[in-house]
């Protein structure tokens, strides 16, 4: 990484804190009945760039992540504390449906999971439901394009998805997300079912994609990490326990935690 | 190792390798016993379960032997286009087959939507918590129950208090609720087998669940669920007792003409003949069977042929 880009990053670190930030969460605690997941977690993610969460299984990160788009929602005795605002509008409102959100906050799973059906169908279900009215060729093309599947897969859009390789698949799951035009999309261990080829176009794929949007990734990798991400989180046991420019928290780390956990000593 | 204790490897090789030989040799002999021993229960085993396959088979083989074997005369077009009657050789079943359809299809039509639609809501809506476990464990309780305790309830309900009398609707009801739990525990399963994975992705896009289960979880789960339902129908086909017990006639020499006349199934004009003195009833009701089973054998092909042909895959 060179010093300009470096700096640039501080820039937007302590700059962006005037400016409102994309996704922040405010003190956030969860629970799972009594077991308490995250505690008095607080995060401030700035437009268009990377932010990757580390640490050791079982930390929270995964709960984090789906708190962002409310997929926790589903799970009984789910309770979460303090605020989660998406462009200053808090995503826990009761007025506001968490479709809308998840819209919004598209979401990368750790198993590639397309729909048993058509490659054209995947990517355009998302934008159909939600009302979205386009040219549907047009934007399979131009997703597909994005995600650099296109000329891979052009000649068979309406076979199905299942049909593709591991990093295929998880590229379609990609291109569907952002079919949908989200401003954030949220990766829950992407790579961890993938080939180390697969790995290295959806890191290539993700540093591409921050141009345009902002990028929250769980890895266990640290040195996908440190590859992909501007950003980084250090959590353990529910807690956030160092934050900032991932650079910083890889060659100088502030918390004895995050030294003994980038170097491998736990976790 | 020097060349010198190579050497004298060397020279010791035959004797080394006999050695090695006869041990194993021992090793072998020593275990035997108790392979013997091992293999013998691994033959009763198969033993057994090769028995109990054969009289499995055995009864129900005898049991279609002596049907056909009686039943066979009797069967023709005749027989199936005729209304029962005094007398043997004039007698039939097209009052019997009529009713049966009509009231199958009642209870398709009133079981079908409701058991489905209790299967997504439990399956799909609900939260998992334990009043939804109650409800499953109850739910697998309630297709247990004798099919005649439904047939009181249908009596005490659909013909008492709702005053339908000993309709076609009234038998049909109360053989909805004799297959409903097994049309929910059928589609509950059609739906478990739908993987997390394409909710998560569904949801993820911001679908709502009406969106996922109609996109996703029925077109992925249609075909099991199909062949539950129509395993169903081939149970509520062949069910008898809940129908005597809401009042269908045992005699009826006409076809219902709407769903609020009264009305006689297949079994019940079997149970009727059966219970004649008369030898050659029997040998009617011995037909009859045969109708029975060969229509139940045609339903059942067809839903595990559909079951094959439409199995998708969903990861």
């Amino acid at each position: 990484m060179l010093m300009k880009d470096v700096e640039q990053l501080h820039e937007k670190l302590h700059h962006g804190l005037s400016h409102q930030s994309v996704l922040q969460a405010d003190q956030v605690s969860a629970y799972y009945g009594d077991n308490q997941v995250l505690k008095d977690v607080s995060l401030s993610l700035r437009g268009k760039s990377v932010y990757a969460l580390i640490g050791p299984s079982g930390c929270g990160k995964s709960t984090l992540l789906r708190c962002f788009n409310r997929m926790n929602d589903f799970i009984s005795g789910f309770q979460l504390e303090g605020k989660i605002s998406f462009s200053g509008h808090d995503i826990y409102d009761p007025d506001i449906d968490p479709e809308t959100i998840r819209k919004n906050i598209g979401m990368v799973f750790q198993k590639p999971n397309p729909f048993p059906n058509s490659i054209y169908k995947n990517i355009i279900w998302g934008p159909k439901i939600n009302g979205m009215k386009k040219d549907w060729d047009e934007l399979v093309e131009t997703t597909l394009k994005q995600v650099g599947l296109w000329d891979e897969v052009s000649d068979r859009l309406h076979k199905s998805g299942l049909e593709l390789s591991g990093g295929q698949q998880q590229r379609l799951c990609i291109a569907r997300t952002i079919a949908m035009d989200p401003k954030v999309i949220l990766m829950d261990e992407p790579c961890a079912s993938l080939d180390p080829i697969s790995t290295s176009k959806v890191e290539e794929l993700i540093s591409k994609l921050k141009e345009q949007y902002t990028i929250l990734i769980v890895t266990h990798s640290m040195q996908q990490a440190r590859r992909t991400s501007d950003f980084s989180a250090f959590m353990y046991q529910g807690e956030v326990i160092e934050h900032g420019i991932t650079k910083d928290i890889f060659e100088s780390p502030r918390e004895p935690l995050t030294h003994q956990y980038i170097s491998g000593r736990f976790g | 190792m020097s060349t010198n204790d190579l050497f004298l490897i060397r020279e010791n090789r035959p004797n080394l390798t006999s050695t090695i030989r006869t041990s194993c040799g021992d090793l072998l002999l020593s275990q035997k016993n108790n392979l013997y021993r091992r293999k013998l229960i691994d033959f009763s085993f198969r033993v057994i379960c090769i028995l109990s396959v054969m009289i499995a088979i055995s009864v129900l083989a005898v049991l279609l032997v002596s049907v056909a074997s009686e039943g066979w005369q009797w069967l023709s077009w005749k027989f199936i286009t005729s209304f029962p009657s005094r007398h043997v050789e004039l007698s039939g079943i097209k009052s019997g087959i009529y009713g049966s359809i009509m009231v199958i299809v009642v209870t398709m039509i009133t079981a079908i939507p409701i058991g489905v639609g209790s299967a997504i809501y439990i399956q799909e809506l609900m939260k998992e918590s334990k009043l939804r476990s109650f409800i499953k464990a109850n739910i697998s309780n309630l297709a247990g129950i004798p099919s005649i305790i439904y047939g009181i309830l249908g009596l005490a309900i659909f013909v008492r208090i709702l005053g339908l009398e000993r309709s076609v609707l009234a038998g049909a009801l109360a053989l909805s609720l004799v297959i409903l739990p097994i049309i929910i525990i059928a589609t509950s399963e059609a739906l478990s087998a739908i993987p997390n994975s394409i909710r998560n992705a569904a949801i993820a896009l911001g679908a709502t669940k009406w969106q996922m289960v109609r996109d996703h979880i029925l077109p992925n789960a249609w075909a099991e669920i199909l062949t539950g339902v129509i395993l169903a129908t081939s149970r509520a086909f062949g069910e008898t007792a809940p129908l005597l017990i809401v009042g269908a006639l045992s005699y009826a020499a006409f076809i219902p003409e709407g769903i609020f006349d009264y009305f006689t199934t297949l079994p019940i004009q079997i149970f009727n003949w059966t219970g004649r003195p008369q030898s050659e009833f029997h040998e009617l009701a011995a037909a009859g069977i045969m109708v029975l089973l060969g229509i139940l054998l045609v339903t059942n092909s067809f839903a595990i042929l559909l079951r094959n042909k439409f199995r998708r895959k969903m990861t």
